[in-house]
């Protein structure tokens, strides 16, 4: 039985220390998972959602007090249904090798299973919000999909609080298949509260000639670490990550992605950015790893930040293994400032020094925002991203 | 990459075995056992008749070496033997000041470095490190004239050891890491460099290091001092012969630059493939001076090195060129790092590394800005090339910002060279060659990196290798 298996490892597992590499710059100190009790009902409606009312084809909504799912038009094909614990794809890609997917190993309830049957298209979205509602408790969430041969789909999943400054700890894992030809678009959204450590590991595999298209936004949520990990596992295969974040306060957010290159002729495409404002903190790592086989393979990530303030920091580690030597991998990284020039240019135009950095904000985030296909959520996370501009300066 | 440049990485440590891989028989004044102990640190303490305050400081390093850890990060180090290493070898009782003054074995090795000739013809000053100590040692009599101070560190601690007190650990701490820590245990030889206000070397000063005994550990120790306005260009190169079980470099090197002072340090690192190198070089900028790193790598078994660049006054400048080459059995974990502390400092870092054969090479580095060094800009552009599918290149760059009012960039790419590229190489001229890669390494003033000592040949065309015509 896994989760007895994953209980005593993360029983044996230690809380991570600085010490350790992929935490280096993300101080756990004073935070103890295991002291934070698993609900099993939750309190009072969710917050809104960032996202404007989507015409989806399903949707589910996860609390503390288990999922609801509304999915009554699905065509034929198309499983959006309660997970199983024995489903045999589960643990697949995120076992419990470590301390947080450990303990999400040892104690989800509330899991959802997307599979979408060989050739099936979907036109409109599949939709699951995740929302934490219950002052001081612990919220686990498992996400398995499956994107059968030659289907094309698109999920949306937003994480989102009761209220926003609810404390807590969310702990996510996610396990994606993209299968041979498949195209799954896969949208990830977290605006928890600021008061919510949050611990989530995405894993996709993506096998001969499939496509993932990923979009990563990141607003809410204390401190923790979001790991997003591609495996292109098959010739053809092509993954696509887009990030965008924003955080203010003394937000902390980490993201460690990793594009794992097996099979020759394969193709990667990370691209985040990120504005921090007041105390904010952003640590980003990305690796791509390109294995001896994975000949012909391009790679490519980057990661840029606009610190709006004095006090705002951010810590980017690119990384390249390179094992193989007829390949194209390119990284780069930026940091820079709210020109003040440009500030000085439009506000001489009349506008308010809040409306400039708006529009400076949103010039700077345009080109990952033009990446995402999802109009709607396009648009929505364009405003979200703006939203986090006060009003008045 | 075009057929010359084909023929430049070929050629690299090809005929090593006959250049640098001889080693002549021991003859030697002092050889310790092997291991490390306290009753080691005496006795080369003792051997050196040195100060009560050196002697703690050894012991006090031992302490510390034994206490870390080693490093879980970068090269396989599981399997240096510390109980194999011989730690202290003099191999003569007197410093010669002549190369005629030479044991015959040792002046041979010297002779068939070039290191004499060299001397004659480019160099200001040299010191010649054979094994622990600095056997041969000489500076230019007009230099010493102007108060230029050029000797071994050993020598340096007897005759001013009010200056070494005063900056020995204060760059590189005796508990910065593991290696540190054991090269300030066991520390001999190594040069001490003071370059008076406004005195500026124009020819290089050079050290040359050479490890002849098997399982030799050497830990040379180098201080400079580039006072206001002064500068100095200090060169050093080693080579080891080659044996079937491993060697140990550790050296630590401390670098202070005054204000408007210069300093450029250039390594050629080319220890044979049985020689683990793992060295710690940091230099701190003063107000508008400048530090350069050109530090190649082209030999040992494994090298674990980043020669650091703490900026910590107004306008200092800092460039690192990091030149890296992996053959066969080689992990060459190079890199580079800059730390803004003041206002706007500038920094550059260059990476090239090249791995063949199975080789594994690439870039590790940091920059760093400090909270208050505003208007800093960097620039880090890490170029790499993997010549065949049993070579591996890795590029970890850390990049950490507490400061918004900054410029900072970095690029990366690795690659085989294709078509398209080489078209575009073969469709440049040489003379825009030439000027891009100023425009790459950023250099403040066109003083050629290129260096007129036979065994920088190599290093030289590692330099000029043009790597897809990437200007940055």
């Amino acid at each position: 039985m896994a989760n007895a298996e994953a209980a005593v490892r993360f029983a044996e597992l230690p809380v991570p220390t600085t010490h350790e590499e992929p935490w280096r710059f993300t101080d756990l100190r004073g935070f103890d998972p295991a002291s934070y009790p698993v609900p099993t009902e939750a309190i009072g409606a969710a917050a809104a959602s960032v996202l404007p009312d989507l015409d989806v084809a399903a949707s589910a909504e996860v609390s503390e007090g288990g999922i609801t799912i509304h999915a009554d038009a699905l065509p034929a094909g198309v499983r959006f249904e309660v997970l199983d614990e024995h489903d045999p794809r589960l643990y697949g890609l995120v076992g419990w090798s470590d301390k947080f997917t450990a303990h999400n190993a040892a104690l989800w309830k509330h899991g959802l299973l997307v599979q979408v049957a060989k050739g099936v298209e979907l036109e409109k979205p599949l939709y699951v919000r995740i929302a934490n509602s219950v002052p001081g408790g612990a919220l686990f969430w498992r996400l398995l999909v499956v994107a059968e041969e030659a289907s094309r789909f698109t999920l949306i999943e937003e994480y989102a609080s009761a209220s926003p400054d609810l404390p807590g700890y969310t702990n996510a894992a996610v396990e994606l298949y993209v299968e041979q030809s498949a195209k799954l678009e896969y949208v990830s959204v977290q605006n928890l509260s600021r008061e919510t450590w949050h611990f989530a590991t995405h894993h996709a595999r993506v096998e001969r000639d499939a496509e993932l298209d990923w979009v990563a936004g990141g607003f809410g949520s204390k401190r923790g670490k979001i790991r997003i990990q591609n495996d292109l596992n098959g010739p053809g295969a092509t993954s696509r990550v887009t990030g965008a974040y924003f955080a203010d306060g003394d937000q902390h957010l980490d993201y460690d992605t990793f594009q794992e290159h097996i099979a020759p002729n394969t193709e990667s495409d990370f691209a985040f950015k990120g504005a921090l404002r007041e105390s904010a903190k952003a640590v980003w790592r990305g690796m791509i790893r390109v294995e001896k086989d994975a000949q012909k393979t391009n790679a490519y990530q980057e990661n840029r930040n606009l610190l709006l303030s004095d006090t705002a920091h951010a810590d980017s580690i690119p990384g390249l293994e390179i094992m193989a030597n007829d390949v194209r991998c390119t990284h780069g990284a930026t940091l820079g400032r709210v020109n003040r020039d440009e500030v000085f240019y439009l506000m001489a135009r009349g506008l308010s020094r809040a409306e400039a950095e708006r529009l400076i904000v949103r010039g700077f985030f345009q080109d990952v925002l033009d990446r995402i296909e999802l109009l709607p959520v396009r648009e929505a996370l364009g405003q979200a991203l703006e939203s986090r501009i006060p009003q008045a300066l | 990459m075009t057929q010359t440049e084909n023929e430049i990485v070929e050629g690299i440590g090809s005929d090593y075995a006959i250049k640098y891989g001889f080693h002549v028989a021991e003859d030697y004044f002092f050889k310790s056992g092997r291991g490390l102990s306290h009753e080691l640190v005496d006795a080369i303490s003792s051997h050196k008749n040195e100060p009560d305050w050196m002697r703690k400081f050894r012991h006090k390093s031992l302490d510390y070496f034994n206490a870390r850890a080693m490093p879980n990060w970068g090269g396989a180090l599981s399997e240096i033997d510390f109980d194999n290493i011989y730690y202290y070898i003099r191999p003569t009782e007197k410093q010669a000041d002549s190369w005629e003054d030479l044991p015959a074995d040792i002046k041979d090795t010297w002779d068939k470095l070039g290191i004499p000739e060299a001397e004659k013809k480019y160099l200001a000053g040299v010191g010649a490190q054979y094994e622990s100590e600095v056997v041969y040692h000489k500076l230019q009599q007009s230099l010493t004239d102007q108060g230029v101070l050029f000797l071994d560190m050993d020598s340096a601690l007897r005759e001013h050891e009010d200056i070494i007190k005063e900056h020995i650990g204060t760059i590189i701490p005796q508990n910065d890491n593991k290696f540190a820590a054991l090269n300030s245990a066991v520390w001999s030889g190594g040069s001490f460099i003071y370059v008076p206000k406004g005195v500026r070397i124009e020819m290089p000063l050079q050290a040359y290091f050479r490890i002849n005994a098997e399982n030799m550990g050497q830990f040379e120790r180098t201080l400079i001092i580039v006072d206001e306005d002064a500068y100095v260009h200090y060169v050093e190169g080693c080579t080891a012969p080659i044996y079937s079980s491993d060697s140990l470099h550790s050296a630590v090197v401390e670098i202070v630059v005054k204000k408007g002072g210069r300093c450029r340090y250039t390594t050629i690192q080319n220890w044979s493939n049985n020689v683990y190198n793992l060295v710690t070089k940091r230099a701190v900028a003063h107000e508008d001076a400048t530090m350069e790193w050109v530090d190649g790598n082209l030999g040992s078994k494994l090298t674990m090195k980043y020669p650091a660049i703490w900026l910590v006054g107004n306008r200092a400048h800092g460039e690192v060129l990091s030149i890296a080459f992996a053959g066969k059995g080689q992990h060459q974990d190079a890199g580079g790092k800059c730390v803004h502390q003041a206002p706007n400092t500038t920094s550059v870092i260059t990476s090239k590394s090249i791995s063949k054969d199975g080789g594994r090479a690439g870039y590790r580095g940091l920059l760093e800005v400090a909270h208050g060094a505003k208007g800093a800009k960097s620039k880090v552009v890490c170029d790499a090339l993997i010549l065949d599918d049993e070579s591996r290149s890795d590029t970890y760059p850390t990049i950490r910002i507490d400061e918004n009012d900054v410029d900072i960039g970095h690029e990366a790419t690795v690659s085989k060279i294709g078509e398209e590229q080489l078209f575009y190489l073969m469709s440049r001229g040489l003379s825009e060659a030439e000027a891009s890669a100023m425009v790459v390494s950023g250099f403040v003033e066109p003083i050629t990196k290129e260096l007129p000592l036979e065994y920088a040949v190599e290093m030289n065309r590692l330099i000029q290798l043009q790597m897809e015509g990437s200007v940055g």
